[in-house]
């Protein structure tokens, strides 16, 4: 469904008066992963390793400096103004911090329904079932769209913004450390939501984590980034049992998690 | 806004912040009604020259015979619409340009800030006395003049805040769906970059009525026998020994207008901020 082939970014950075560039954080250093229809792909990485980046390129949110993201094919850095439209439709994203992926002056329902308004003539009626039914969805109740984002607590607000990201029935949503924020007893709810979502619409996950107990639960298979660059791919219990890089087993022993074997 | 209502009410300076200016709206809007007298009408007669308050003339007479009291009550509609008229030109410029620094970035940024750099370089009075004395004194020069030069800080506000609420994940989100660079720039950031505007327009409204009376008080403003705050003070300061209403009661109608918009500007800068940062 998409393809990452060797993808570059380097962010400058400036220094001095003069704000010359003086160096660069290569945040994505040729990276190369593919996502096939159905899965749910992990990315992991400690904080800064340039998840976020890879996310935001495979949805042509950021230009890379080299590289290509083919989605269902066709390159996404190539495509005209009208295709990119096209491809929004088809793309969404679902943030780490549920306080500013909302904004703060729009009604719960001019945020779920700005896409339908986007990219489809819908009556007010229309927008108006729409809203609801996306809120029904994932699991809020109908009512809360005439409040602003504020009055709701981060479970709540992840989950409007997750109505969001599926309002227009995208086939590939790039999660960006989608629980991270959240209480530990909330994290398992919108997990469940998200996996739920998944096979209810038949959509396909970039799931970006920090957390490989995330990863076991959910993934197929899993890619572990360092520094910008991916030290392993494979399923997600090759990794736990034969980690083959230097990184990876330290990642293990850092984070308390069981045997994926043992789960069954 | 319901909250910022009663926050408002509660903050007892911005509370007398918002009477002061609302009473000196209500004076300028019905200045024909509230007038005892023809503020032009001249009568050089000793018996009406520089007289003191009466019950005739409540705020005196100056050294034409003309009914301070009038005079004043018309000159707050000069010195408001200075104000407003001024901000209102500040505030078109320092927006647009603002928001196509912030938003765009890149050369355009660069340009926009490098224009804004020069202006600042000139010091703004100076400034503007030169092109006044280059266009000779008008009252809508002065108002061009003050909105032409004032625009520069509300810019880099503007471009500050979008620079910043850019990278914010609802407006990533809004690109995510389709949305326009326009779409994102005027529906999703500006509103939540419209606080310290706020501050911004009121402050620069003080400043205006305060840069127009020092205007007139020169003589670059409006000119006499037109009413102005400032030039009523600057006919005012020959008689200060003997007619001391003729520049006290201007004066101290600045100093309370100008203190008022300051009050409410820092008192919204309280009130708005704690807001935008949750
Ligand atoms: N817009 C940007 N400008 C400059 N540097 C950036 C920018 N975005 C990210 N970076 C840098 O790139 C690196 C990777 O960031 P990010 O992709 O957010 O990592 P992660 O999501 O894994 O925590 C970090 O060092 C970060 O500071
Ligand atoms: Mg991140």
């Amino acid at each position: 469904m998409i393809e990452i082939k060797n993808l570059k970014k380097y962010f400058p950075v400036k220094r001095g008066v003069l704000q010359r560039t003086m160096d660069h954080v290569k945040a994505v250093d040729d990276i190369s992963l593919s996502v096939n229809r159905g899965e749910i792909f992990g990315l992991v990485g400690e904080s800064g390793c340039g998840k976020t980046t890879t996310g935001r390129l495979a949805l042509n949110l950021l230009t890379p400096d080299s590289g290509e993201v083919l989605f269902e094919g066709e390159d996404i850095f190539s495509m005209k103004k009208r295709r990119i439209m096209e491809l929004r439709k088809n793309m969404q994203i679902i943030f780490q911090d549920p306080f500013s992926s909302l904004n703060p002056r729009m009604k719960v329902k001019d945020i779920i329904t700005e896409g339908l308004i986007l990219h489809k003539k819908c009556s007010a009626s229309e927008l108006e079932a729409r809203c609801d039914q996306a809120l029904s969805m994932v699991g809020l109740p109908v009512d809360y769209k005439h409040r602003y984002p504020h009055q709701f607590s981060g479970g709540e607000r992840q989950r409007i913004g997750i109505a969001r990201a599926v309002i227009l029935e995208p086939k590939f949503i790039v999660c960006d450390e989608p629980v991270s924020s959240l209480d530990v007893s909330i994290q398992a709810k919108i997990l469940k939501l998200l996996k739920d979502l998944k096979s209810r619409l038949g959509l396909t996950y970039l799931f970006i984590t920090h957390d490989l107990s995330v990863v076991a639960n959910l993934c197929e298979r899993v890619a572990v980034m360092y520094k910008g660059k991916i030290v392993e791919t494979g399923s997600v219990n090759d990794i736990y049992t034969a980690p083959k890089h230097e990184y990876t087993r330290k990642l293990l022993k850092s984070i308390p998690i069981p045997d994926p074997r043992a789960r069954h | 806004m319901n909250d910022m209502f009663k926050e408002i009410v509660k903050n007892k300076q911005v509370l007398f912040g918002v009477v002061v200016i609302l009473f000196m709206f209500i004076v300028a809007l019905f200045a024909p009604v509230l007038a005892t007298h023809d503020p032009l009408e001249l009568d050089l007669s000793a018996d009406v020259r520089l007289q003191p308050p009466s019950a005739e003339h409540i705020f005196g007479t100056d050294d034409m015979g003309r009914d301070l009291f009038s005079r004043m009550v018309y000159g707050a509609r000069i010195s408001l619409s200075v104000g407003f008229i001024a901000v209102a030109i500040m505030l078109v410029i320092g927006v647009t340009l603002g928001v196509i620094a912030g938003y765009y970035g890149k050369w355009v940024d660069t340009l926009i800030m490098r224009l804004v750099e020069i202006m600042m370089c000139f010091p703004r009075f100076y400034l503007i006395l030169m092109i006044l004395a280059f266009l000779g004194p008008s009252i809508i020069y002065v108002m061009i003049v003050i909105g032409l030069t004032s625009w520069t800080g509300l810019t880099r506000l503007v471009r500050a805040e979008f620079l910043s609420l850019r990278e914010r994940e609802y407006a990533i989100a809004a690109k995510a769906l389709g949305a326009s660079d326009m779409r994102i720039a005027f529906r999703h950031i500006l509103p939540n970059a419209l606080a310290p505007v706020f501050v911004s327009i009121t402050l620069s409204l003080g400043g205006a009525i305060l840069l127009e009376s020092g205007l007139s008080f020169l003589g670059l403003g409006v000119q006499i026998p037109t009413p102005s705050w400032g030039n009523i003070i600057s006919t005012g300061r020959f008689y200060i020994d003997s007619a001391w209403w003729l520049t006290v009661i201007p004066g101290l109608s600045i100093l309370l207008t100008v203190l008022s918009f300051y009050l409410v500007g820092e008192g919204l800068r309280v009130i708005l901020d704690p807001r935008m940062k949750r």
